[in-house]
C-alpha cells in the first residue's frame, strides 16, 4: 500500500502522461509485486539508458522496504 | 517574515549563502547562530558544520529586488523538486525532511533523516539512484542545467575525502611497481576526483578505461607509460 504510493509518486514526475500510470500490487507472503503499466511512449523514461531509471527506482525501492516485513519486487509491463 | 537555516562549513560562509538565498545584504537580516562549526582539522572528521538561521527583517523586506522571470522560473522549479525528493523520503522514512542550498557546483539537497544511513545504502548506491533520479525530473521542469546533488549525513564529504586519499595510496603503489594500478569501477564524479586528485603529481599519469556509465581509473607512473596498453 505504502510501496504502491511510493512508486507513484516517483513516476508520476517522470512521466509525460500522469494520468495513464497504473500500478497494482500483489502482496504475498514474503514479497510483494508491484507491476507498472504506463503509457507506451512514456515506456522508455521509466526504464531510462541501459535500464538506469529502473534500477534506480529498485533501489530505492528495496531501501523504502528494508525496514518491512515483505520485500518489494518491481516489474514494468508493456 | 522570511526565516531560513542555513549549514555552511563556517559561520560566514553561511551567512553569505543566507544572503544570497533570500536576496538581501547582510544588514537586512538577523542572524542566529545554531551550531558553530568545529575548527578545521575536525571538521572533516566529524562532517560537522555551522548552522545559521537567518531572518529577513519585516521593515526592509516589503521593498525586496525585483526578481528576473527566469531567476522566479527556477526558484519554483528547486522548490518543486525539493518537495518531491521529501515526499520520497518520507515514504522511505517517516519523519525525514529535505533542505537545500546552493554551492559552487550547484544545487545540494540534504536528506536529514534519523542517521541511521538508510538514504546513502551500500555503497552510497541509495544516494546515486535519488540524485539521477531528481535529475531526470528536474529536466521535466525545466529547471536550469546546474547539477543538482543529493547529500545525507554528510556523506559527500565524507567519499570524496576516502577517495582523494585513496588517489595518494595507489599512486604510491604505481611508483614504487613502476607499473600500472588500476582502481574499481567508478562513477563520473569517483574518477573525477581521482584524476584530479593525481593531477597534480607530475610523475603519475591517468586514464580511464571501460564501457558504459561505470569505469576503472589507470594509474601508470610517466616512464612506464609507452609500455602499457591502452
Amino acid at each position: 500500500m505504502y510501496m504502491k504510493e511510493l512508486i507513484r509518486e516517483i513516476v508520476t514526475a517522470l512521466v509525460d502522461n500522469p494520468e495513464q500510470v497504473h500500478i497494482t500490487e500483489i502482496v504475498g507472503e514474503k514479497t510483494a509485486v508491484i507491476e507498472l503499466r504506463v503509457a507506451q511512449t512514456d515506456f522508455g523514461k521509466v526504464i531510462g539508458k541501459k535500464g538506469r531509471t529502473a534500477q534506480s527506482i529498485r533501489t530505492i525501492l528495496s531501501a523504502a522496504s528494508a525496514k518491512q516485513e515483505r520485500r518489494c519486487i518491481l516489474e514494468i509491463l508493456e | 517574515m522570511d526565516s531560513i537555516e542555513i549549514e555552511a562549513k563556517s559561520v560566514a560562509e553561511a551567512i553569505t549563502i543566507a544572503c544570497e538565498e533570500l536576496k538581501t545584504t547582510h544588514d537586512n537580516l538577523t542572524i542566529e547562530v545554531l551550531q558553530e562549526a568545529p575548527n578545521k582539522i575536525f571538521a572533516f572528521m566529524s562532517g560537522r558544520k555551522a548552522r545559521i538561521r537567518a531572518t529577513l527583517m519585516p521593515a526592509k523586506a516589503e521593498t525586496p529586488p525585483a526578481r528576473t522571470a527566469a531567476a522566479a522560473d527556477s526558484a519554483a522549479a528547486a522548490t518543486r523538486m525539493q518537495e518531491v525528493l521529501e515526499t520520497i523520503a518520507r515514504h522511505i522514512q517517516p519523519g525525514a525532511s529535505v533542505e537545500v542550498r546552493n554551492n559552487d557546483d550547484g544545487i545540494v539537497m540534504n536528506i536529514i533523516g534519523d542517521g541511521s544511513g538508510i538514504f546513502i545504502g551500500r555503497q552510497g548506491q541509495t544516494l546515486e539512484a535519488l540524485q539521477y533520479l531528481i535529475n531526470k525530473i528536474k529536466v521535466r521542469y525545466g529547471a536550469d542545467a546546474v547539477p543538482v546533488t543529493v547529500d545525507s549525513e554528510a556523506y559527500r564529504a565524507r567519499h570524496d575525502e576516502s577517495l582523494a586519499n585513496l588517489a595518494v595510496k595507489l599512486g604510491m603503489k604505481a611508483k614504487k611497481r613502476s607499473g600500472p594500478v588500476t582502481t574499481n569501477l567508478l562513477n563520473p564524479a569517483e574518477r573525477r576526483i581521482i584524476h584530479l586528485t593525481l593531477q597534480k603529481d607530475a610523475e603519475l599519469t591517468t586514464w580511464s578505461k571501460g564501457e558504459g556509465v561505470l569505469k576503472k581509473v589507470i594509474i601508470v607512473p610517466r616512464q612506464a607509460e609507452k609500455s602499457v596498453n591502452r
